[in-house]
């Protein structure tokens, strides 16, 4: 059977296929299907002598197998020291194989590949620190999730995801009536607490333009809301675009090209339209990547650049700190031993570990922060990044992945983690359930409304206080 | 009077207390009802698995799943079903207080009714009581429509409202709770009975603290319950009372409802502080309807109120 019904070639790219595809608990019959699936040789060959260039033969090629990036890997660590494990081994029987054989691989190794790519590497980039060569294995992995993409072998939850981003501009069922019913829900419920407290949507030519996450309209609206909140506490002159205010990328862990280059266009166009002078975007790492970093590429931009500046919430939160927009009650910061989650996408890839830093001395009261080991640009994948986190058919490698965020995070003895990455905060959440460490986790967003000064004239003036 | 009531429940028996309720105003009253339930797991808003509420396992929560809850709230609630012309059941998954309010604000909901609360009451662990910031504080701070809670069994036999006991601590949302207990009482030809407690724990200096001092406090509440409320009611204020107590307030809420044999309380929510450092036994409302033995409606704006009725 070449093509099947659920798992095939072919993206998702209306509503109707992807409740079809939805519908599949587990992705039960699609799995059962990928085992008849045949490779496309030719066309795998084709795409790979159209994309795959002098970067990653290179890397390939002076590979040295030496096994210097074996014990970067946190997969390898946590699983017994697995050979399999080694990121050399892992890029070298995947991708290394397809590119030797010139596409001549079948089925079977293509699910292996499949299993390799989504569950034994996050993307986390770490081992390149260590390559004697600089040779990043998360890069070739996510071009080789691509190649898999394009032959139709990918894990279902993110045929899925790629086919939202396809179908909404978004990675879940949210569209531009929904969302923009959710800003104006917000601003509704704030209005008591918050008078004059606005999500303005379309304004043109504002200081900053927002973009976030699908899962917080979707799911979490409040997370908007305290972002409206510290927006307007600050004084920002900000907004929302109708569309483009979605900054993910699930079709960048899908390996799903075309999708994540309509999904970037989209933001882009939001920022030719409304002119802000900068955009920032929520706490999520790979939205970051995939809007900020690559982004620019995927769209074709020639400068490598957004349209306009476009920093991550991290570093307007650390901005704001520093320029006395948001002030915190030093009562109020933090007394609890307490830890930093690095994500990789904006730490380590983006270098933002100092901007993270300066945020955590505000807030919280010296002596208190204890770092991870290792840490900043050098700590760990949260156990869930790169798509890790949501599928379903790789749920056991990804728990027995958490055990090393959960063992550095009890050799801190903190009670709390910060972890301003949606992905990060996933994982610390699902680590917690599965591991009971009795830890809390959070995003900086709530942290800072519990202890930042609410300026006099931004208080409700309608109570009437008894004492 | 209340048109449309959505009905938020585990669907477990801690819910047939608010079920009771639900379903009699909707009775009285010829309302829609919305029966609601909402699955997922405990802190986790987005995910394709649920908590089974009865195996406690994890389930996917394909079509097939949820048509099969549908069919076990509409066994659970079978005879009241068939008592409600409107009546119909809404299921989602995420997180309880949010999917609430959700759903309250697409329906345009006049009235929510809520249960399990009160006796430690888990479910699955999600429906999980906290002390603070549980479902039912979240809901009933942020909904536009009055909410309704029914926490202990005692709290639900009853034969109407006709002893209503309105609770202020005169802030804003105060005002909506008021004109609520105004229309209900006028609709319901019942008695109206306006409480306000003299909080003494916010009272530090010994000045304040004295008996002259609190006393002073409990006259001029009084007078400020005279201006701001009896003075509005025309003929309802026959059958109203007037009293001010001393102490904390949630306690003297319940109290004084038992005192009156009050079949409803009506107060405001008005929680601003949500940390739980800071209110580490919840809010007034949330200790009062834990322990009221009558149903507790609270509001906090203007503008979902029923329309004055025959008055």
């Amino acid at each position: 059977m070449p093509e099947g019904i659920y798992c095939n070639k072919q993206p998702v790219t209306t509503e109707e296929a992807l409740k079809a595809l939805l519908s599949d608990t587990r992705g039960t019959k699609y799995y059962a299907e990928m085992q008849e699936l045949e490779v496309d040789r030719e066309k795998l060959w084709a795409t790979i002598q159209k994309t795959f260039k002098s970067r990653m033969q290179t890397w390939l090629d002076v590979c040295a197998r030496c096994g210097l990036c074996a014990d970067s890997c946190f997969l390898y660590l946590v699983n017994d020291r697995n050979p399999e494990q080694v990121p050399s081994y892992k890029i070298q029987s995947t991708l290394g194989e397809m590119v030797r054989r010139k596409g001549d691989v079948d089925g079977a190794f293509m699910r292996h590949a499949m299993e390799v790519a989504w569950s034994r590497c996050t993307c986390c980039n770490r081992c390149a620190q260590f390559c004697p060569h600089g040779i990043d294995i998360g890069v070739m992995m996510g071009y080789t999730r691509g190649l898999l993409y394009s032959q139709g072998f990918v894990p279902w939850e993110l045929k899925i995801g790629a086919g939202m981003h396809r179908v909404y501009r978004a990675q879940m069922d949210v569209t531009t009536e929904d969302w923009v019913e959710t800003c104006e829900w917000m601003a509704e419920e704030q209005q008591d607490d918050w008078p004059g407290l606005e999500i303005p949507i379309d304004k043109e030519d504002a200081d900053i333009m927002y973009t976030c996450n699908a899962r917080e309209p979707k799911h979490y609206p409040e997370d908007l809301a305290e972002a409206a909140i510290l927006f307007h506490i600050a004084g920002e002159n900000w907004t929302v675009p109708s569309e483009g205010w979605e900054q993910t990328s699930l079709s960048m862990f899908a390996g799903d090209w075309e999708a994540c280059k309509l999904q970037v266009q989209n933001v882009y166009a939001a920022i030719e339209r409304l002119r802000p002078k900068r955009v920032i975007g929520t706490e999520c790492g790979h939205a970051h990547r995939a809007t900020v970093v690559e982004g620019p590429y995927w769209a074709g931009r020639p400068d490598g650049q957004t349209p306009a500046p476009y920093i991550h919430y991290v570093q307007w939160v650390a901005e704001a700190l520093r320029e006395g927009k948001l002030k915190i009650d030093p009562a109020k910061r933090i007394r609890q031993p307490v830890t930093y989650q690095d994500s990789c996408n904006y730490i380590r890839n983006w270098g933002l570990a100092e901007t993270a830093r300066e945020i955590l001395s505000y807030i919280v009261e010296p002596g208190y922060l204890v770092e991870m080991t290792p840490n900043k640009e050098y700590n760990y994948c949260c156990g869930g990044g790169g798509g890790f986190n949501g599928i379903g058919k790789f749920r056991p490698m990804r728990n027995k992945a958490l055990l090393t965020k959960r063992d550095q995070i009890l050799a801190t003895g903190a009670k709390l983690v910060i972890a301003p990455c949606h992905n990060c905060w996933d994982a610390i959440r699902d680590l917690e359930e599965e591991y009971h460490i009795h830890i809390d986790w959070s995003f900086l967003k709530p942290l800072l409304l519990k202890m930042v000064i609410v300026p006099e004239h931004l208080k409700p003036k309608d109570e009437e206080d008894e004492e | 009077m209340f048109g449309k009531i959505v009905f938020a429940t585990s669907g477990a028996p801690d819910c047939d207390s608010a079920a009771r309720v639900a379903f009699d105003m909707a009775g009285r009253y010829g309302s829609e009802i919305i029966v609601f339930h909402c699955l997922g797991i405990l802190g986790k808003g987005d995910s394709n698995l649920v908590r089974d509420v009865r195996t406690g396992e994890e389930v996917d929560a394909d079509e097939e799943y949820l048509e099969g809850v549908r069919e076990e709230l509409r066994t659970t609630y079978a005879i009241q079903l068939s008592g409600c012309p409107k009546a119909r059941i809404e299921i989602a998954v995420g997180n309880p207080s949010r999917e609430v309010l959700r759903v309250a604000r697409k329906e345009d909901a006049d009235l929510v009714v809520m249960g399990a609360r009160g006796q430690g009451l888990e479910v699955g662990g999600f429906y999980k009581r906290g002390v603070i910031g549980g479902t039912h504080e979240k809901v009933a701070k942020s909904a536009r429509c009055p909410v309704l809670t029914v926490a202990r069994p005692a709290a639900s036999f009853w034969g109407g409202f006709s002893n209503i006991v309105f609770a202020t601590d005169f802030s804003k949302a105060s005002e909506s709770a008021f004109k609520l207990a105004e229309t209900i009482a006028k609709d319901v030809q019942g008695d109206l009975h306006l409480f306000h407690c003299v909080d003494l724990d916010r009272l530090q200096s010994p000045i304040a603290l004295t008996q002259e001092g609190i006393e002073a406090r409990l006259a001029e509440a009084r007078r400020k319950i005279h201006v701001a409320y009896a003075a509005k009611l025309g003929d309802l204020a026959k059958r109203t009372t007037i009293e001010v107590w001393e102490g904390s307030p949630y306690v003297e809420i319940v109290k004084f409802a038992r005192e009156r044999q009050a079949d409803l309380i009506v107060m405001a929510h008005h929680t601003r502080e949500l940390d739980p450092d800071e209110r580490p036994f919840g809010s007034t409302l949330e200790q009062v309807l834990v322990r009221a033995t009558c149903p507790v409606i609270s509001i906090n704006r203007p503008d979902k109120l029923p329309p004055a009725g025959d008055a």
